[in-house]
């Protein structure tokens, strides 16, 4: 043990001494070009201890440092790289430089795959089993399509998975209802299915497979049986006065047809036309189509105010929809979707409008509207679908007949005695053929051809008694009339084709199109006195025979440039524009034919991680709508009597915006800041004439103008994650300046708005939720030279209140206050509305719910809008307390 | 036609179509791709595992290091057909445990780590002192490659690597590096989180690995609260958006739960 001891003494003294001797390594790596190697590896081994060993990296200049401690006389050095040999030396264990040379190596590098890593094939599948998710409480699919990991559903029934709008809702793999796939979700049983799939990435265009990769999810339901015959029944009743909401709807489901049908009434102030709503996105871009339906004439309107139709909508709907889809094949199908709606709906309020006039007192007008309208309306779509993997084509065939009927009652306050009695009828059918093609042309370059057809017509009559504007339609122009009749009929023509290439690579990304719309409308009035008598002074000014035709020829680039800082997109069209029309009776006629380019450019640029910046602007020069022209006067409604004898409007638009925005998500601190104008010259000016009656005559006049919009935004939010408070502000402020001729008069309105928005939300325990929203909104105008108008004030609060005190017991609390003031009293309204749900713990999936509705029983609310020089306060008759118990079944 | 239309339809139309048809002449940079799988226990409490693809690209004197994931959603950024409005919202999109991106850099023997909340990237600083390792003599094949055993401490917990000197890099999944070659396979004694080399060849592409400029600097404990928060308020948003207050809270306690499950990350301490 002793003479052991001795004799390891002289090593422990030379390993003591080797190791306070630092080695300091220092070299080159080169190739044998004599070019410097960075990234080489140099290893140093001790000799005969491989495990002792240090590692060092040549930099860009291929130089190396390595310090060492090691109580060993000798060092192996290797030094590798890829794509060369390794060279190996031995040195003795002191500081020295060492150079070393590599040659170029033949043999490559060892590639391996032990498993090739699968691939994120676009269209992976998720399938959930849908028994795994579903609880008592579940009733029907969109119930347990929430609870999927990463879907969402919101609240008028769209579906997002992973926070977007899903793509397609199938069914067994068939896309039965296209984008109005809420009249599945909210109705299937969740007991019929079997699993969810959600298809990610799926390009639902087999053509753009591989071609143009989506982010967008579709999701896939696989019912439990073959053939599937289901359902869901739901009834409610209540008072008062007498309640019934109703659904009833059977589904089938094969592999020879699907098909859904619904009927649904209500006469709670229901929209049942949500149900039809489109949720998701077309299957490729649609080209733009006018209106089928213009409004020509009519009664004086209420308009919806801004509150749930719940509220204020007195309306008695039945709603008969049915969806058919026959497979042809794996690759072709024909779809059929049909509504029917018939709707009665009464609007009662007050309406009163002050024309601010220039250099005399404001006109105003106050009018008690009782309107009622009768709706009856028929949609049905023919789609056929081809999708294979050279092309996918889809044509559309629509058919559209609307039955409307308006009927309304105003009682003025000018002329008490003397009610107006107004009834309108205005029909309108339509005829559309929608065809798109896509077809892959190599590479990711694809070609798109879009092709739209419509054929419309709308006959619309309104009678308005005693006789509107006697002092313009009286007979001789000298008084009172019994009637007047308005008969407007127009019916036009519409085509739009385009054919789009796109490609790209790198950071640039190319669309280029090109394409032409046509739009020829005619137009047929007559605005009759009645009883008929000697004509009226200028009677053929109340005749319309307009033929108009209207043409967009245009090739457009569009380019879109990203990097790590810019993203810049440009779109720029490059029309040629024409018009023209006659009234051979009037003898008027005109043309305009011109080419002009309307460039759009918006960009971004990353300022720092948390600042960006954006701006845009644009240019366009367009020509109003045909619907805007018309030689002879139209009785528009009861107190708009308008002509529009001038050149059609031409509008060049500039306009400009830009944006400050700062995002950090690691504080919870958002704000952002933008500004817009815009400015645009018109060569024509409305020319309108108020009386102190409160009825308007409008004639065009041409005459050169500018007019000119800016607007303010400033967002700013915060989540307090402590309390679960997230705090939202918003202003906004809007300033605008229009040109008007008024009573003769040119001059000009400025109107100013603004909003300040409060919103909270609190969620700090489990038995509830809270939550309160703020907003006032300001508007003032003045007209000419005169100061501003007092500010008209609008007023909204809202406080929520959800609580769970047990188990299958829900109550919900909420109260809402408006006010608004300006013209006359204020008026403020709260409501308060409690729902208390109660579900019944049977096995049989019946759900029972008490809900009670404006528990104050708030008949009133009043809002306002600024437009020019009229300011219009409106003031509804809402729907009074009600209760309703709702039973829901699934069969 | 007017003048300044001619200029415009030069410069919008004929000009950039032309530009797109020319194919410059491009240098293409070699790269090594190392795909690692990685297995690992996101509970303690659970037995279950999941795993995930990670990709390891090395160039000349950087590496970069991040979930396979991210990287294909940027190729997908990178490809010029993509719907360019859908951008911003792809990051949050793409759905992965582990977004940071960790970029080595050799001759300095840095590691810098990014992450990111929402669709913003930050750099977090990492209190990161060089992995000391234990070299032994053990070997064994694995992927056709003679393999070492070396060991070390990182993090809280022991680590066992194996390397290969048949690929000069001293580099490795995660922020492991600094081994006399590649790392192959590693994995925490515990078994809780293990890398393992699935493929490995050589690529080219026109892009270079560049580390991600304007990013906002942060340390780890405020990223992950902010993360927290960030999520939080997410799944309050969502849930409270329209639903009625009973799914609402159904969605939020559903979240606190995974959130719960979520108690074994691979950094320890």
């Amino acid at each position: 043990m002793k003479r052991r001891a001795i004799g390891f003494l002289p090593l422990f003294l030379a390993l003591y001494h080797l190791s306070v001797a630092q080695t300091t390594l220092i070299g080159q790596v080169r190739t044998d070009q004599n070019e410097a190697l960075p990234g080489a590896l140099i290893e140093v081994q001790a000799a005969q201890q491989p495990d002792i060993s240090s590692i060092a990296v040549a930099d860009e200049n291929g130089r190396f440092s390595l310090q060492l401690t090691w109580p060993v006389d000798s060092l192996v050095l290797s030094a590798r790289a890829l794509g060369f040999s390794e060279q190996v030396r031995r040195l003795a264990n002191r500081s020295q430089s060492v150079r070393l040379t590599l040659a170029v190596s033949l043999t490559p590098l060892k590639e391996v795959t032990i498993k090739s890593p699968p691939i994120r094939r676009e269209g992976d599948t998720l399938s959930y089993r849908v028994s795994a998710f579903t609880d008592k409480k579940d009733r029907v699919i969109a119930d347990v399509l929430r609870k999927l990991p990463g879907v969402e559903v919101e609240a008028d029934g769209r579906i997002l998975y992973e926070g977007r709008p899903i793509q397609k809702f199938y069914i067994n793999g068939a896309d039965l209802l296209e984008n109005r796939y809420n009249l599945a979700s909210s109705n299937l049983p969740a007991d019929a299915v079997r699993d969810v799939q959600v298809l990610k990435r799926h390009q639902p265009v087999k053509a753009l497979r591989g071609v143009q990769p989506t982010e967008q999810a579709s999701l896939n339901l696989e019912l439990k049986k073959k053939v599937t015959a289901t359902g869901q029944a739901r009834l409610g009743a209540g008072g008062t006065p007498a309640l019934w909401n109703a659904n009833l709807t059977p589904m089938l489901f094969t592999p020879r047809q699907q098909l859904i049908d619904s009927y649904q009434t209500n006469n709670t102030g229901q929209d049942v036309a949500a149900e039809l709503k489109p949720l998701g996105l077309g299957d490729f871009q649609r080209l733009q189509e006018p209106a089928t339906k213009p409004e020509l004439t009519g009664i004086q309107g209420l308009g919806a105010p801004p509150l749930a139709a719940g509220r204020y909508l007195f309306n008695r709907a039945h709603l008969l929809s049915a969806n058919h889809l026959l497979p042809f094949s794996k690759e072709a199908q024909l779809r059929i979707n049909a509504s029917f709606l018939h709707d009665r709906q009464t609007y009662t309020g007050r309406t009163r409008t002050r024309f601010t006039l220039p250099d005399a007192p404001a006109v105003t007008l106050l009018e008690e509207k009782n309107n009622t309208l009768y709706i009856n309306q028929l949609t049905t779509d023919l789609a056929y679908v081809r999708n294979v993997k050279r092309y996918y084509l889809k044509n559309t065939l629509s058919a559209a007949g609307s039955w409307e009927a308006q009927d309304g009652r105003i009682q003025r306050n000018s002329v008490p005695e003397q009610p107006v009695v107004q009834r309108a009828t205005n029909p309108a059918y339509s005829l559309t053929n929608r065809l798109g093609l896509v077809r892959p042309a190599g590479g990711q370059r694809v070609v798109q051809v879009n092709s739209v057809l419509t054929l419309a017509a709308t006959p619309q009559q309104l009678s308005v008694s005693p006789g509107p504007l006697p002092a313009l339609l009286g007979r001789g122009g000298l008084g009172s009339y019994d009637q007047a009749r308005q008969q407007a009929r127009a019916e036009s023509f519409y085509t739009a084709n385009s054919v789009a290439y796109i490609t790209g690579r790198q950071h640039w990304h190319y669309t280029y199109s090109a394409g032409f719309s046509l739009q020829t409308q005619g137009l047929r009035s007559e605005l009759t006195p009645l009883p008929v008598g000697p004509a009226p002074e200028g009677a053929d000014t109340l005749r319309n025979r307009l033929r108009a035709a209207q043409g967009r020829y245009y090739v457009q680039a569009g380019i879109d440039y990203k990097t790590d800082r810019w993203h810049l997109e440009l779109e720029a069209p490059l029309s040629y524009r024409t018009f023209s029309a006659t009234d051979t009776p009037l003898g008027a006629r005109q043309q305009r034919r011109y080419l002009t380019p309307e460039p759009q450019l918006s960009g971004r640029y990353e300022l720092s991680g948390l600042w960006h910046a954006t701006a845009g602007a644009g240019f366009r020069n367009e020509l109003g709508n045909v619907q805007q022209l018309y030689y002879g006067y139209l009785l528009r409604d009861y107190r708009t009597l308008q002509r529009n004898a001038a050149p059609l409007t031409q509008t060049r638009t500039w306009s400009a915006n830009g944006g400050l925005v700062y995002e950090n998500p690691l504080t919870a601190w958002f704000y952002r800041a933008s500004y817009s104008f815009s400015t645009a010259a018109r060569n024509q000016l409305a020319s309108t004439r108020v009386r102190p009656d409160g009825t308007l005559t409008t004639v065009a006049v041409a005459e050169f103008n500018r007019g000119q919009n800016q607007s303010v935004n400033l967002n700013a939010s915060k989540f307090v994650s402590d309390w679960k408070l997230s705090l939202g502000l918003q202003l906004n402020g809007s300033f605008s300046r229009q040109p008007l001729l008024l009573n003769q008069t040119l001059t000009t309105a400025r109107n100013q708005t603004g909003t300040a928005r409060l919103k909270a939300n609190l969620n700090p325990f489990d038995w509830g939720g809270l939550e309160y929203s703020a907003a006032l909104t300001a508007l003032r105008s003045r007209v000419g030279a005169d100061s501003y108008s007092p500010a008209t004030t609008l007023q909204e609060q809202r406080l929520a209140l959800a609580w769970y005190p047990a188990e299958r017991h829900t109550v919900q609390l909420s109260a809402d206050y408006y006010r608004n003031a300006g013209l006359g009293r204020a008026v403020s309204s709260t409501f308060v509305d409690a729902t208390y749900r109660y579900t019944l713990p049977t096995a049989r999936k019946i759900d029972v719910e008490f809900k009670a509705i404006n528990l104050l029983d708030t008949r009133r609310y009043q809002t306002a809008f600024l437009n020019g020089f009229v300011l219009v306060q409106n003031e509804y008759e809402l729907r009074p307390r009600q209760a309703l118990v709702s039973v829901r079944m699934s069969f | 036609m007017k003048r300044s239309t001619l200029i415009f339809v030069l410069t919008f139309v004929v000009i950039p179509f032309s530009f797109a048809q020319i194919k410059p002449f491009e240098e293409k940079n070699t790269f090594i791709t190392c795909t690692y799988r990685l297995t690992y226990k996101p509970d303690s409490l659970s037995k279950d595992k999941k795993s995930e693809l990670m990709i390891l690209t090395i160039g000349n004197n950087l590496s970069k290091f991040e979930s396979q994931y991210s990287q294909k959603s940027d190729s997908i950024i990178a490809s010029p057909s993509f719907n360019q409005s859908s951008i911003d919202l792809l990051s949050t999109y793409i759905k992965t445990d582990f977004t940071y991106q960790i970029y080595k850099l050799y001759p300095q023997k840095v590691i810098k780590y990014y992450d990111k909340l929402g669709q913003k990237l930050y750099q977090v600083n990492q209190n990161y002192n060089s992995t000391t390792w234990q070299l032994t003599a053990t070997t064994k094949p694995f992927a056709g490659y003679t393999c070492r055993k070396a060991t070390t401490l990182f993090a809280g917990r022991k680590w066992e690597a194996w390397f290969t000197t048949e690929v000069p890099v001293s580099d490795g999944p995660y922020k492991f590096m600094g081994l006399p070659g590649l790392i192959i396979e590693i994995y925490d004694i515990d078994k809780d989180y293990n890398f393992s080399l699935l493929q490995l060849k050589k690529t080219t592409s026109l892009n270079t690995i560049k580390l991600p400029n304007n990013t906002p600097t942060t340390d780890q404990s405020s990223y992950n609260k902010g993360k927290a928060d960030y999520r939080l308020q997410g799944v309050t948003k969502v849930a409270t958006n329209g639903n009625s207050p009973e799914v609402a809270r159904q969605l939020i306690e559903n979240y606190k739960l995974k959130q719960l499950h979520k108690n074994n990350p691979l950094e320890i301490k």
